[in-house]
């Protein structure tokens, strides 16, 4: 092997760290540039090409990544997530506020039980009326709200702060959303979003019913049997025309826009998940001590970066999917043309 | 508008060019202060492109090698022109200050 086929080997490798479309388009063009430039002998790239070629090919890869996501099926899904986020933290605040029938509720209601409906209203109401930047402030005062709410219980339930992760969750979300859509085209033509806001008020007419069937539980602690006994819960109807309702307003959105709505609530799923089974054996030990044990740096930094990484594997999924379901249209079309 | 981006223009302007003739073409505008390399020369023409500001003139295989030459479109004109102005704006209202700072400083007493 000659010195400059080695050298070029080793260039190629660099490139593969360009994004396919622009491997295709310059890639042989950037080959004969470099190794015009190349020393004679040259066998290794030189440290500031490699530098320049690697800084690049980030900067190419984030640039793409940063307009698909101004496309304008992401911006719909953002306003779906942003509307029907701030209006299910709204209905969760006022579900604290509601008398249930047949329970008495012995405690007080603090200035933290009506800020956070209020706060959720404002945001609600301001995004309908296409004030995007006011709407991005109150939502991120919003999510410092959610945040300080529950930050409230961390020194005597941290289980309990684990456990309402995924509504900070969807807090932070909505105000990611609002901040996305401040700025560029207004999304207009919003589909299917009544049937979101039918299925949210269904569903807490069933939490509602739930409490004042089996007490102040979480609905969901009991499926249909309660210490071993059937109990027909007459919640569950209402559940299942909730998600029916929720299933037809995301299939209402259109294929883009539907896989886009799950890539960007799938952090919130992602933080119940790793709740659920990365710190099933913390929040175990955590109510069995007196004193409760307090999560570490090292948790806390995993619990942050799940979301994000949950939303980077999900958009890169979609991203993928998309290619490939697209190359398959392709290869049909040039069959049926052959 | 960042200086590689001004500085390939300018070369473009000379009349049209392929990448590495490019590279040397700046190296000599900027007397060796500025070398283009390849990862920054084909993220500039890559916009530049995208932003209608250059075009492909013709390609051609040279040592079984594709080599494109670049040239610049009406718009890419317009907006070096545009920044050329600018930029010389700015450089008449820096000097005007200098003259004055040195008129001021040479009269004021030691």
């Amino acid at each position: 092997m000659t010195e400059q086929h080695e050298l070029e080997g080793r260039y190629r490798r660099l490139m593969t760290a360009y994004p396919w479309r622009h491997r295709r388009e310059y890639e042989e063009e950037m080959i004969g540039v470099l190794l015009a430039a190349a020393e004679p002998g040259q066998r290794r790239p030189r440290v500031r090409d490699r530098a320049d070629l690697l800084v690049n090919a980030l900067a190419v890869r984030l640039g793409g990544w940063v307009s698909d996501l101004g496309d304008e099926a992401w911006r719909r899904a953002a306003s779906a997530v942003q509307l029907v986020g701030a209006l299910f933290l709204l209905l969760v605040g006022l579900r604290r506020l509601l008398p249930v029938p047949g329970l008495t509720f012995h405690g007080e209601f603090e200035a933290m039980d009506f800020a956070r409906p209020a706060v959720w209203a404002i945001v609600l109401t301001l995004a309908l009326a296409g004030l995007r930047r006011v709407a991005t402030g109150v939502a991120a005062a919003g999510a410092v709200v959610e945040i300080v709410h529950v930050a409230g219980w961390y020194d005597y339930s941290p289980t309990q702060v684990l456990q309402s992760g995924w509504l900070v969750t969807v807090a932070l979300l909505v105000a990611v959303a609002s901040a996305w859509l401040a700025g560029g085209e207004r999304v207009a033509g919003r589909r299917g979003l009544w049937w979101f806001g039918a299925a949210l008020l269904v569903a807490i007419g069933g939490s509602v019913v739930d409490s004042s069937q089996i007490g102040f539980h979480d609905g969901f602690q009991y499926a249909v049997t309660m210490d071993g006994r059937f109990v027909f819960r007459f919640a569950v109807p209402l559940y299942l025309i909730a998600a029916a309702l929720a299933v037809w307003g995301w299939w209402r959105q259109g294929g883009p826009v539907r896989r886009r709505i799950l890539a960007l609530t799938a952090p919130v799923a992602g933080v119940a998940a790793m709740v659920a089974y990365g710190f099933a054996g913390f929040m175990y030990s955590s109510q069995r001590f007196p004193s409760p044990v307090l999560l570490e740096p090292v948790q806390w930094a995993i619990l942050v970066a799940t979301p994000v990484v949950t939303f980077a594997l999900a958009a890169i999924l979609l991203n993928r999917w998309e290619r490939l379901s697209a190359l398959v249209e392709l290869a049909r079309q040039a069959e049926r043309r052959g | 508008m960042r200086e590689p981006t001004f500085l390939v223009l300018t070369a473009l302007a000379a009349g049209p060019q392929h990448g590495y003739a490019v590279i040397e073409d700046v190296r000599r505008i900027t007397d060796g202060r500025v070398t283009l390399r390849a990862g920054t020369l084909y993220a500039v023409l890559d916009r530049l492109r995208g932003d209608g500001l250059i075009e492909v003139e013709r390609e051609e295989v040279v040592q079984s090698r594709l080599r494109r030459y670049y040239q610049l479109t009406a718009l890419g004109e317009r907006r070096l022109a545009d920044e050329s102005a600018r930029l010389r704006q700015q450089a008449a209202v820096a000097d005007g200050r200098l003259r004055d700072r040195r008129t001021r400083l040479g009269n004021a007493p030691a």
